[in-house]
């Protein structure tokens, strides 16, 4: 039997919003939810005593939040029956994105309820039916309407302005918000600004709010309040709050009222709430668990992952056409290469993307034809038995076409029997294939060797990372595991593991790693058939000789440079290197610079270096990072990477590496070169930087500076021994 | 132990939870004997056989020996009603050559073997869990969970173990009685529900054992003294011992927010909740109209307010006057309040448990 101090929460009276207006009608909240329809969810709420403030609504599907809006249109009838102007309608459009998603794996009979509460109090509006609409009628709506409804209503130049990432991003601002935005509770158009009033409490509480309340915070975070040249504390003590905006960096004003109940009913400034009383009865001022409990609740089940993914558009190739390309590709071949990534190589920039191209090079310099197919639609799995699998085809680093494989296996198969010259079966990534068909694929090429190289562990497990509800390293453990049960990869993982044995039975494969600790992780993991394993490193280091660096004297040159390459993404670390910017960016010992490409998020209080690698310029971060003088590359990736480039690249430039122990080839590389330092937490991590010890290590590193060159190497064109079978055969 | 009975006690609503139960008992246990003690009337038109198959057996209410059951019944809301009839089942299912019977609320998961645990009933009779093991630190901690535990009872009765010996029936019989007399959701005068009469267990019974693993019972109301971390071969340690079960008490309620606010940065304690958000949806049963329970609603359909039923228990006479309080036609007790007391029915429902 259940106990629990909050058990009142559970005995709720009736405490919805009704429309009971009258011409006397001076305080309390009146409203109505009058329609959900095509056009969106309408209908009115009113704040008796300040029928000039525009109150937010929020929409919830069957307790999921569907979007929001603000009472701010007007309404004569209303206006009339209380003798005064009254702009209380509200009209939430339909999210059609994000809804249809989410509809489209419903029964289209299946009954969902919507449910209207005033944003601030958190009380229902009374509706005038029972809020139920099935599944096919919501997604009647959301098709027919909600597209061309938002995007009329849509404020790209707000949004743009209030959301930098996005801006930074370079996607669709309209785009962004029908996918994530709104979920993230960002507002599509510009809130209307109330107009303040003080009268004498307010002073009172407004001086005790300003005690803690940060102006510049606010302002950046609120362009629109700084637009407007109000006084921020006074802006969010009036109208801020009830806005969902939060007075400082850490107290959360959207949580606090979600947490406090009390303090929502009685309709009290969460903040001044907060100071006054709540900070002494050990109220939380924000969500427990920091960016970790973010990154678990934003953990899906891999086949919810890649739904949002978009699918290249275009025809089919004819059949004929892709058979004559294939033809002119062998006919002047002395071996033929059919190679399987889960993107096209060509059309994506990334570290296996330049290794791709690269090996498809390397296998040019062999006059081997080089195929290439990745799965039209992009997945984080295997696709359904089932499922037509249609591929993109490079050839030769050319683009031929789209087709499906059933067809691309059937023109292969009647030229790989008469091509008679060697043949390799190259497996980078099997996500979007399905296991059947590349065993047929396999079987039509007919071999001499098939390779799987262990770029990540997606033969261990569909979270390819191995990182336990993408949030730490679970080590791979067995699939009946505790771990393995409660984390989003788990469900699926023993079905995968079944695949992907059925895969290996049929293809006999050498496995390459490009690390030893990947090999050494992966070999006493998996139980998967094999012909051979072997490390094959992608890049090597060789040492060169340098100059001493000239004496620096000035106060910046003396400043401890932290640097983090790539992608602002949980699985790099970002969120630990974010917090080490927000703790340290203040001190003067330390500088921090992100290098990115451009496009990727970034944060305000981190210089950020536009960075981008290319197969034509795969030296532009070395390049970057020794230009810069980073003193410390941040490699905080919480799982075993099987091969960093940045890493090698770092080291090339003369930096040294921070990294954690379960880094896999990162803290390998520190190891060996003993270029860097390797933490077991992000405790220890921290103390590096809030004692001595960074300063000293920079100093020590900048008097003895190493420097290696980078050589380019491993790719399946360049492991020797299958070439030197081949010629045999 | 070797013959192992294992019930649980719910109504329709919460069959997704039991399900979840029953399925991660099989695995841990499955040579047990899992019984489903259903508080309720079969929804029309669903296939109880299938929405039952996790569990070996059922068992309704009107199996067991209640005096005048429908008007006994109706003086509970869903929780009391669910709660009340334990201590018959109990005492029914050690009617029997079980050698232990075993209770967990419907709203547990079980994630290890309880062998150890019930080793324990080679040299005792009965074990209980307490709702903390380790006192908290900070008044408002305090105030939340201890003081909490002093008002709602010291023991978590969402789990107890019961040896089949005479000490173990005397529990169980003692038990049922005390329930018949009162368990109602009534802390003001001391009671709550089945759960604040164990309090009194281990002063009037001999071999109680007090579980103090942190691995049992883990739950909103002790999670502020339990750390829950993850090993590298999978398996889930709490202060460094493996996690038996946890309690989702109020899962997708004021529960989400007790849970994240005492697990603090520990947020391996939402990897464990969250799953069971996904398992819950999971075990989804199609057929069940949302909020049901056929004893929440007069024979006409009507909605029954707690204070009604909260009238019933407080007067003898009405009590006795009607055996059967859900019936509306001719000198029913829904006509008796409609003359007498038509306050009482159109009364908003505020108060008492709601089914989910």
């Amino acid at each position: 039997m259940l106990t629990n101090a909050f058990q009142n929460l559970f005995r709720r009276s009736d405490n919805r919003v009704y429309p009971s207006i009258t011409p006397k009608t001076r305080e309390g909240l009146h409203g109505c939810l009058e329609d959900i329809g095509p056009a969106g969810i309408r209908g009115w709420l009113l704040d008796g005593s300040a029928c000039d403030t525009h109150l937010k609504v929020d929409a919830y599907l069957d307790g999921q939040l569907l979007g929001s809006g603000y009472a701010n249109r007007h309404r004569p009838d209303i206006s009339q029956v209380i003798g005064r102007p009254a702009d209380c309608e509200f009209l939430i459009p339909w999210e059609a994105a994000s809804l249809v998603r989410e509809l489209n794996k419903l029964k289209p009979t299946q009954k969902l309820r919507i449910r209207v509460l005033a944003a601030a109090s958190g009380r229902e509006i009374a509706a005038t039916d029972d809020g139920v609409r099935t599944a096919g009628q919501l997604l009647d709506y959301a098709v027919h309407t909600a597209a061309a409804v938002l995007a009329e209503e849509f404020d790209a130049a707000f949004y743009l302005a209030n959301n930098p990432d996005v801006a930074a991003s370079g996607t669709d601002p309209f785009e962004h918000y029908c996918i994530h935005g709104w979920r993230e509770g960002r507002l599509s158009i510009s809130p209307p600004i109330a107009p303040v009033q003080v009268v004498g409490e307010d002073e009172d509480r407004i001086a005790m709010i300003r005690t803690e309340f940060c102006e510049s915070y606010y302002l950046s975070k609120n362009p629109d309040v700084a637009a407007a040249g109000i006084d921020p504390a006074k802006h969010y003590y009036h109208s801020g709050w009830r806005e969902g905006r939060n007075p400082n960096k850490t107290f959360d004003t959207h949580y606090y009222l979600e947490a406090n109940d009390d303090v929502l009913k009685a309709g009290l400034n969460p903040f001044w709430h907060y100071l006054v009383a709540g900070r002494k009865e050990e109220r939380v001022a924000s969500r427990p668990g920091g960016y970790r409990r973010s990154i678990i609740d934003l953990a899906r089940v891999p086949e919810k992952r890649s739904t949002d993914y978009v699918v290249p558009p275009g025809d089919l190739i004819d059949n004929h056409l892709l058979a004559s390309h294939i033809n002119a590709a062998l006919a002047p071949a002395v071996g033929l290469v059919i190679s399987l990534s889960h993107d096209c190589y060509i059309r994506v920039i990334g570290g296996t993307q330049i290794f791709i191209a690269d090996e498809q090079r390397r296998f040019a310099d062999r006059q081997y034809a080089y195929i290439h197919l990745s799965p039209r639609r992009a997945q984080m799995t295997l696709t359904p038995l089932d499922a037509a699998c249609e591929v993109q085809v490079v050839i030769n680093g050319d683009f031929a076409g789209i087709t499906t494989l059933e067809s691309f296996i059937a023109i292969l198969g009647e030229r790989a029997v008469g091509f008679g010259k060697p043949r390799m079966f190259v497996v980078h990534s099997v996500l979007g294939f399905n296991e059947e068909q590349l065993v047929k694929l396999r079987t039509a090429l007919d071999p001499a060797r098939s390779v799987f190289w262990l770029h990540d562990y997606t033969s261990l497990c569909e979270g390819f990372n191995l990182l336990r509800d993408d949030l730490a390293f679970c080590n791979a453990p067995p699939v009946n595991s505790m771990a393995c049960r409660i984390c989003v990869y788990g469900a699926g993982r023993a079905r995968h593991l079944d695949r992907m044995q059925r895969l290996f039975e049929g293809c006999d494969f050498d496995v390459l790693s490009p690390s030893a600790s990947t090999l050494d992780l992966w070999s006493s993991r998996t139980q998967l058939p094999y012909a051979s394993t072997a490390v094959h490193p992608h890049s090597q280091l060789v040492s060169v000789a340098v100059k001493e660096p000239p004496a620096t004297h000035d106060a910046e040159d003396q400043q401890v440079r932290i640097g983090f390459v790539g992608f602002s993404a949980s699985s790099k670390g970002w969120p630990i290197f974010s917090s080490l910017v927000d703790e340290f960016h203040s001190d003067p010992r330390y500088r921090f610079i992100h290098f990115a490409a451009r496009g990727v998020s970034s944060i305000p209080e981190c210089e950020l270096v536009i960075t981008e690698s290319t197969p034509d310029d795969r030296d532009a971060t070395t390049r970057l990072l020794h230009e810069h003088r980073i003193d410390f590359l941040a490699m905080l990736s919480p799982w075993p990477e099987t091969f960093s480039f940045v890493a090698h690249e770092a080291i090339a430039a003369g930096c040294r590496l921070l990294c954690f122990s379960d880094s896999g080839n990162v803290a390998a590389l520190v190891r060996r070169t003993r270029l860097g330092a390797v933490f077991d937490d992000t405790a220890t991590l921290r103390s590096f930087f809030t004692g001595d010890e960074a300063v000293a290590v920079a100093r020590e590193a900048r008097a003895h500076p190493h420097r290696f060159r980078l050589i380019h190497s491993g790719t399946t064109a360049t492991v020797k021994h299958f070439f030197q079978e081949n010629a045999a055969t | 132990m070797t013959k192992v009975r294992c019930f649980t006690s719910f109504t329709f609503s919460y069959l997704t939870r039991a399900t979840v139960l029953a399925r991660t008992l099989r695995e841990a246990h499955p040579d047990w004997e899992l019984w489903a003690m259903i508080v309720d009337v079969p929804p029309p038109g669903l296939d109880v056989s299938e929405s039952l198959a996790s569990f070996d057996r059922v068992l309704y209410p009107e199996q067991l020996r209640f005096d005048r059951f429908h008007a006994w019944l109706f003086k509970h809301d869903i929780v009391e009603a669910c709660t009340a009839v334990k201590g018959q089942a109990l005492s029914f299912l050690l009617e029997s050559d079980a050698d232990a019977v075993v209770y967990f609320d419907p709203d547990i998961a079980v994630f290890h073997p309880l062998d150890t645990v019930l080793e324990t009933l080679n040299d005792h009779s009965v074990i209980l869990t307490p709702h903390q093991v380790t006192p908290n630190t900070t008044a408002g901690h305090v105030r939340d969970n201890e003081m909490t535990s002093l008002k709602h009872g010291v023991y978590n009765l969402g789990f107890c173990a019961v040896k089949n010996d005479e000490t173990g029936r005397a529990f169980a019989d003692w038990w049922a009685r005390s329930l018949q007399i009162a368990c109602y959701d009534d802390v003001e005068n001391g009671i709550f529900t089945d759960q604040k009469w164990c309090d009194l267990v281990p002063a009037f019974f001999p071999r109680v054992w007090i579980e103090r693993d942190p691995g049992c019972n883990v739950a909103s109301w002790n999670v502020s003294t339990r750390h829950i971390s993850f090993t590298g071969d999978g398996n889930i340690l709490v202060n460094g011992s493996p996690l038996k079960f946890y309690h989702y008490t109020k899962i997708n309620a004021v529960g989400d927010l007790m849970t994240e606010k005492y697990a603090g940065d520990n947020v391996e304690v939402m990897e464990v909740w969250n799953w069971y958000k996904r398992a819950i949806k999971d075990a989804h049963v199609e057929g069940i109209p949302s909020g049901y329970w056929n004893y929440g609603r007069f024979d006409n359909g009507e909605k029954i307010p707690k204070t009604a039923r909260v009238l019933l228990r407080s007067r003898d006479d009405l009590y006795a006057a009607f055996d059967n309080p859900f019936a509306t036609d001719g000198d029913s007790y829904y006509n008796w309040l409609l003359r007498e007391h038509p306050e009482v029915l159109t009364t908003p429902s505020g108060g008492g448990f709601e089914p989910v």
